[in-house]
């Protein structure tokens, strides 16, 4: 008796509801984003951090584009590909995005890149830095707004070789962005005069102990390493790279992966003096930055880091190309990442556009070391700045 | 030469670690013949304890020696009031066993992600045991050549009580022969019990000694208890002295094909304990009666 009062109440009210916004609906219903990133396991920290910048850029454009609200959809890909292509099932037939974001592994952006040209969605990557997916895997249907892996290391390979280093032991985990990445460097070291002595490959994820590696490494007479590593395992080489006591005899110089802040907290003073390669100075002044910086300082009282930036770098993107095309998605997919490589704006980590593939351009790469702040703690200082390299050829689509 | 000798102490460090959790793997088998698989989860749970602990009094010592307490009484509930009962009421298979405690792994791995997240951890190494020794002119961690003392130590100790004690020999008789030790008067289940619980001491004490080189996080268990499984079976089943032996086997093929044939390291060990089956089934040690 009661319950079926309450279920006629609330149909009642349901009615209501509908009557008063039936007629504005048909122009003010949502633009939604899926934004696909690992939420749980081992790059949850990162994704949490492209989630919360993404979602300061969205914020920025009140969430709103042309008097549509933009409604974001997460989904967790689990870092695998199989469970990401049920995610972007998932979004495009049952949540209906419009687009779909997001991708921080590239074994992932891979699978959704295929599956996004399949089913004429657009998809723009936020990480994903493997080189074929804007070159060999190219799509008219994806675009890249981070940069390429060659992009990014052939640019500090090259920065090292110019000054002055001549000998160098690269080490990184053995799966695709190693690779990608270590490749790239050493392509760009080598060419500026240098030369890998020797490449050292630990296996991804099962690695815990590094002595074996760290062992080769100072018998292969070399200047310094040059590593790529992310996350846990990132702190774990350094700090066992300080426990063989290679410091000061063989030091371990990375990018913003293997020195992040992130893992700050856990190396303690291990970080003061790390040097290290990065797409993106926190500390820029540029308009552009401050923005940034103070807007996510307002919405999550946390400083942002290369990551957060990815993801703004991504959803601004997004807001732009959408605001561009009065808010609505064009008739033909492909159309809207046309428009988003028209695309030219200051971005906090420097200015953005994308190249004929759909990649975001790299223009500066800084030289960053870390060092003790008046308060005793790290803080970062700009040794140098230098221009990104240019994407791997390999695209044969044309569009 | 240099590098040779290095990537033997690496082996040397890595095979203690193991043996400390082989050891208690093992007498739990030879003596209750449960093939624990949970043996992985009193490793984490030691490390995590131990972590604490050291956050909580700064002393890695303090946390050495406090955190396998927390395993132990684990060890002794989960045998006392999960695994006898399951006797008792007939289902003692080592299917059974593998079974429940092969859950009991995933399960622990999966509550310690939901209360402490799936970030790294680390022990501060203390500074006693910080720096380098030099070993023909290259630095060696100090706390690496700690962990392979250790285990030494333990595993002469090991050999002490079970040889040299009423313990052991009540220890060894129950292998032996069960029913003639209960026949004897002493009480099987609270010697069941309690080995039980000092295997997962000894298990809890090595994740607190892995932790300041490898970390702690929440699937540390999983991943090594294959790894320990590989030692009992090169080993023998049951037996202690295998299982030392067996550690050492594991550990340097390790290390040694981490250093000299990296493509191979992920599965040098799978073919150790694969050839080892195919030509030797009982493993080093083991008596040829037993069948696992």
């Amino acid at each position: 008796m009661f319950g079926a009062n309450c279920r006629v109440a609330a149909l009642s009210i349901l009615f209501a509801a509908t009557a008063v916004t039936a007629v504005p609906a048909q122009d003010a219903a949502p633009v939604k984003l899926g934004l696909v990133l690992p939420l749980k396991g081992i790059w949850a920290e990162p994704a949490a951090n492209i989630e919360r910048g993404f979602r300061v850029a969205v914020a920025e454009f009140s969430g709103k584009v042309a008097g549509r609200p933009v409604e974001i959809v997460m989904a967790d890909d689990e870092l695998t590909p199989n469970v990401a292509v049920q995610r972007f099932n998932k979004l495009v037939q049952l949540d209906k995005v419009d687009i779909v974001a997001g991708g921080v592994s590239s074994s992932v952006a891979i699978a959704l890149s295929e599956l996004a040209d399949r089913a004429k969605k657009p998809l723009v990557l936020t990480n994903s830095h493997a080189d074929e997916i804007t070159g060999k895997l190219c799509s008219p249907f994806v675009a890249r707004t981070s940069f390429s892996a060659n992009a990014f290391q052939y640019g500090a390979g090259n920065y090292w070789a110019k000054k002055g280093a001549r000998k160098v032991v690269t080490m990184g985990g053995d799966y695709s962005a190693g690779h990608a990445f270590l490749e790239a460097f050493k392509r760009g070291f080598e060419e500026g005069g240098g030369t890998v002595v020797l490449q050292i490959w630990t296996p991804f994820q099962t690695t815990r102990d590094w002595s074996a590696a760290l062992t080769q490494a100072s018998n292969a007479g070399a200047e310094f390493i040059y590593g790529y590593y992310a996350g846990n395992e990132a702190v774990q080489v350094v700090k066992q790279h300080a426990d063989f006591g290679l410091r000061e005899k063989l030091p371990l110089i990375g990018d913003q992966w293997l020195f992040g802040e992130a893992g700050w907290p856990a190396l303690g003073d291990l970080v003061i003096g790390a040097k290290y390669v990065a797409s993106y100075n926190p500390d820029a002044t540029s308009d552009a930055n401050r923005k940034f910086v103070m807007a996510y300082r307002d919405m999550f009282k946390l400083d942002p880091d290369v990551n957060a930036s990815l993801g703004y770098d991504s959803g601004k993107a997004i807001m732009l190309t959408l605001e561009k095309l009065g808010g609505k998605m064009p008739a033909d997919p492909a159309q809207f990442i046309a428009a988003m490589r028209e695309l030219n704006y200051e971005a906090p980590r420097g200015n953005l556009h994308f190249t004929a593939f759909n990649s975001a351009h790299l223009e500066k790469e800084y030289l960053i070391e870390v060092v003790k702040g008046p308060d005793g703690k790290p803080q970062r200082k700009v040794i140098d700045a230098f221009p990104g390299g240019d994407d791997l050829p390999g695209c044969t689509k044309s569009f | 030469m240099q590098m040779l000798l290095l990537q033997l102490l690496n082996g040397l460090q890595l095979s203690m670690l193991i043996f400390l959790l082989a050891a208690g793997l093992t007498l739990i088998f030879g003596l209750m013949e449960i093939l624990n698989l949970a043996h992985g989860a009193f490793f984490t749970v030691g490390a995590y304890a131990g972590w604490l602990i050291a956050k909580a009094t700064g002393s890695f010592w303090i946390a050495l020696v406090a955190a396998p307490l927390i395993p132990f009484v684990a060890g002794v509930a989960l045998q006392a009031l999960v695994l006898q009962p399951l006797i008792r009421r007939g289902r003692s298979s080592h299917l059974d066993m593998a079974l429940l405690t092969f859950g009991l792994l995933f399960a622990t791995a999966g509550t310690v992600e939901y209360f402490f997240g799936s970030s790294f951890y680390s022990i501060v190494t203390p500074p006693v045991l910080s720096g380098q020794v030099a070993l023909l002119g290259v630095g060696y961690p100090v706390y690496r050549l700690f962990v392979i003392a250790v285990g030494l130590a333990v595993a002469l100790l090991l050999a002490v009580v079970i040889d040299r004690t009423l313990v052991g020999a009540t220890l060894r008789a129950g292998v032996a022969n069960r029913e003639m030790v209960t026949a004897l008067g002493i009480n099987v289940n609270v010697v069941f019990a309690l080995v039980f619980g000092a295997g997962a001491a000894l298990a809890g004490f090595a994740g607190v000694i892995a932790a300041p080189i490898m970390s702690v996080y929440s699937q540390m268990g999983i991943g090594i208890v294959v790894t320990t499984f590989v030692v009992v079976v090169v080993g023998g089943l049951g037996n202690l002295k295998g299982s030392f032996y067996g550690a050492l086997f594991v550990g340097m093929t390790d290390a040694l094909a981490q250093a000299y044939l990296p493509e191979a390291e992920l599965f040098a060990i799978y073919i150790l304990l694969v050839g080892m089956m195919t030509f030797r089934p009982q493993g080093l040690f083991g008596s040829t009666g037993r069948v696992a």
